[in-house]
């Protein structure tokens, strides 16, 4: 070769090297290269600068510098990867110069010499503090979203229930309604008849007996097409007739409806009526529907005798119906679903278990309210607020 | 003095048959009708004192059967019979100058002679 070709040959190589060594130096991805103990022999800059130092600094110090004692474990188990496979991938943290640590995101070699040879290690690296927090975030916003999704779905599930139940209810109403007002005259044909025949039947005891308990089953009959109409009409808003009504009048009318049965069960009544409450404004027949269900619950539950107990209270512009009973009382468990259509504790309860339901609906489309206090044992006052 | 007399017009047959017997026996004279037309055609004829008009018939309403005796006969007490309080037919029927005297269905024998005896104090 002429001394030519081969200073060509030079000055092409060290072109290339410098072009390379460029390469590595300016490289944003971090770039070191140590000998097999691990002592650095070249950093590039963004290798330093990742951890803080400058490319002196870490010249031929040992890469165990650039971790902390809890890090050992981590970087100990990459070395063993490499040592087997020659490569190691991964996430590692490192610790800067100031003590503080970040995550890197590894990709670490053994250099080779030309005959296989190992020389040393190489690894480039890339400082992902930044996308972990990211990848933090998502996860955190994501987790959130699922619980907002259950929370919903949810709500939903409730909100369709009682979307079920009213229509379900909406819809027995206004079958119901034709129905009762269907079954209403033969069953007025049934009393009229019954009583006629309980007038024949004086003298004799077995006879009237019997027409008693016939009698019963047909009032029995009464008082579910009245619950089923009533149903009706608290669905049917627009079409009821507002009038003045003395609330006192209305309660003693109630009672005088249910004085047989009062007697019969030996309960007594006491009333108390405040002379001052007012004429109030009310839908015909609705409060007479509303005292009448609440009173039948407490005569309900006195099915051995006890004590009912009306009173009235005129207040602060305020009318209070109380009205309380010497029953076995309501268990707590049961005490927020006591006005829940349908919901019923005793057995051979006359209706449908939607007496104070409906009350419930009644009052409060008169702008009052209903609560109960019960104690086991003792009984339940039922208090209205007009 | 002459039995009051009282025409029963409902299309249920056991109410008016019911009515019949119950009322016969508290001394009244009792008369009965199925439909709004018969009650009119009957009410025309011959002098009641009370009718029991249910509200709800085949044909002609109650209430409209109601205005129409009422221009034959101003003096007969009408009570109107109804299978609950709320209702279009029981507003048509107060506007149409009925009284207010109101059964409501399902009656017995108390309830029906009490309401009997209230709309003859009316009169």
């Amino acid at each position: 070769m002429t001394q030519l070709k081969s200073l060509k040959k030079m000055i092409k190589v060290e072109e290339r090297c410098k072009l390379l060594s460029s390469a590595v130096e300016q490289s944003s991805e971090g770039i070191a290269i140590s000998d097999l103990e691990g002592n650095l022999v070249f950093v590039n800059r963004a290798f330093a600068a990742m951890h803080d130092y400058t490319t002196e600094d870490l010249k031929g110090k040992n890469i165990v510098i650039l971790h902390a004692p809890d890090q050992y474990p981590s970087v100990e188990e990459a070395n063993r990867v490499l040592q087997r496979e020659g490569v190691f991938t991964g996430e590692i943290r490192h610790r800067r110069s100031d003590g503080s640590s970040f995550p890197a995101f590894m990709h670490n070699w053994v250099l080779r010499a030309e005959d296989g040879r190992p020389m040393g290690m190489i690894g480039t690296m890339r400082d992902i503090s930044d996308q972990k927090e990211a990848e933090e975030r998502l996860k955190e916003y994501s987790e959130r979203l699922e619980q907002m999704v259950e929370e919903r779905t949810n709500e939903l599930d409730k909100v369709r229930a009682d979307l079920f139940i009213s229509t379900k209810l909406a819809a027995m109403g206004r079958m119901g309604a034709g129905i009762a007002h269907q079954l209403n005259s033969p069953l007025c044909g049934g009393l009229l008849m019954v009583d006629s025949l309980i007038e024949d039947a004086q003298g004799d005891a077995k006879q009237q007996k019997r027409l008693a308990t016939l009698r019963k089953s047909l009032e029995n009959m009464r008082d579910v097409i009245e619950c089923m109409l009533t149903l009706a009409m608290v669905g049917r808003r627009g079409k009821s007739i507002e009038v003045d009504a003395d609330i006192n009048d209305i309660l003693q009318k109630i009672l005088g409806l249910v004085s047989l049965e009062t007697q019969q069960r030996r309960i007594e009544v006491r009333t108390s009526f405040d002379k001052a409450v007012p004429r109030t404004k009310t839908r015909l027949g609705e409060l007479d529907q509303a005292f009448l269900n609440i009173i039948n619950n407490a005569i309900d539950v006195m099915a051995d005798g006890g004590r009912l107990s009306v009173e009235t209270i005129y207040n602060d512009g305020r009318i209070s119906v109380e009205i309380s009973d010497t029953g076995m009382g309501i268990a707590p468990e049961d005490m927020g679903r006591i006005f829940e259509p349908f919901f019923t504790t005793s057995q051979g309860k006359r209706g449908l278990g939607l007496g104070l339901s409906i009350a419930r609906d009644i009052i409060e489309h008169h702008g009052g309210t209903i609560e109960v206090r019960s104690e086991l044992e003792k009984g339940s006052i039922f208090i209205i607020k007009l | 003095m002459n039995p009051k007399r009282v025409l029963v017009v409902d299309d249920e047959p056991s109410i008016c048959e019911g009515v019949v017997i119950i009322m016969s026996r508290e001394g009244y004279e009792v008369r009965q009708a199925r439909s709004g037309e018969e009650a009119v055609e009957m009410a025309t004829r011959e002098d009641f004192d009370v009718i029991l008009m249910d509200l709800i018939l085949p044909g002609m309403d109650g209430a409209e059967a109601c205005a129409k005796i009422k221009e034959q006969r101003p003096g007969v007490r009408i009570i109107a019979v109804s299978g609950s309080p709320a209702g279009q037919r029981v507003d048509k029927f107060m506007r149409s100058g009925g009284t207010d005297v109101f059964l409501y269905k399902p009656f017995g024998k108390k309830e029906l002679i009490a309401g009997v005896k209230k709309a003859l104090e009316l009169a």
